[in-house]
């Protein structure tokens, strides 16, 4: 057997290998995947239907074994009595209570709105809609009537009270007393 | 006769135009007349931030359409308050 032959034969059993690993990885991630299907469609089905509380207890899900990691479910207004916390100004914020006993304040929608339009970007494009609402021939024309109509009442208002203090001058004169 | 009637006519108009105009022309450059004419510029300059925090409410009431949110906007009374001073004005 020369040189060229054991390489074809090393070539051969190389690659017998790598089609074997390949097969091995293909059958486990199948069966990870079947797995974590299970698990997945396992977790759906507890989240989406918990139990009714039959004993009327703040509206808490009863609590089956091995699931009291898990998180939520209950959502309530902070109005409510069974929050057990202090309600804000914001009447539509509502909490969510974790099976650990934390609870979640979910942001009301005034909140999210003045998030939202707070950013410097979004107030930013606002301003500069406004400037521009502002600065449209119409509205230029409003405040520039709106001076010109200041200007002449206030010379006028003026006009009139010197008129005024005039003749009260000139009466004071007259009067001998 | 005629030609003349009309020129006294055209002439005492104009004596009296020029004479309110000028009397208004130095009205503004005396003391007084340039308070006056600051405190009007006040008034436009307050006007103009109203028409510019409207724009602004407009704005983002938009935005908040867009989004989906429907909370009251704290600007959106600016708008209330611009359509009552007009009514004033028109008044």
């Amino acid at each position: 057997m020369d040189a060229q032959e054991g390489i074809v034969v090393a070539a051969g059993i190389v690659s017998v290998a790598a089609l074997c690993a390949v097969v091995f990885l293909a059958t486990a991630l199948r069966r990870t995947r079947g797995a974590v299907r299970d698990l997945r469609e396992a977790v759906d089905a507890r989240n989406v239907a918990p139990d009714p509380d039959p004993d009327g207890g703040g509206g808490r899900p009863a609590q089956s074994p091995g699931t009291h990691r898990e998180t939520v479910s209950v959502v309530t207004s902070l109005s409510a009595p069974g929050a057990g916390i202090a309600a804000g100004d914001d009447r539509d914020e509502m909490v969510v209570l974790t099976r650990d006993g934390r609870a979640i304040v979910l942001p009301s929608t005034e909140r999210v709105v003045g998030a939202a339009l707070g950013r410097p970007l979004v107030r930013g494009a606002t301003f500069t809609h406004g400037v521009a609402h502002a600065l449209r021939p119409e509205s230029r024309d409003r405040v520039r009537g709106l001076v010109r109509r200041e200007f002449r009442h206030r010379r006028k208002q003026r006009l009139r009270a010197g008129r005024r203090a005039a003749r009260a001058a000139r009466l004071d004169t007259r009067d001998p007393t | 006769m005629k030609s003349r009637v009309v020129w006294f006519a055209v002439g005492t108009t104009a004596g009296i135009y020029t004479s309110v105009k000028a009397r208004r022309i130095a009205y503004r450059l005396t003391p007084t007349g340039i308070s006056d004419q600051v405190g009007a510029l006040g008034v436009g300059f307050r006007a103009f931030g109203a028409e510019v925090r409207a724009g602004m409410a407009e704005r983002e009431t938009q935005i908040a359409d867009e989004l989906g949110l429907t909370a009251p906007l704290p600007r959106a009374r600016v708008v209330s308050e611009l359509e009552s001073q007009e009514s004033k004005d028109n008044d």
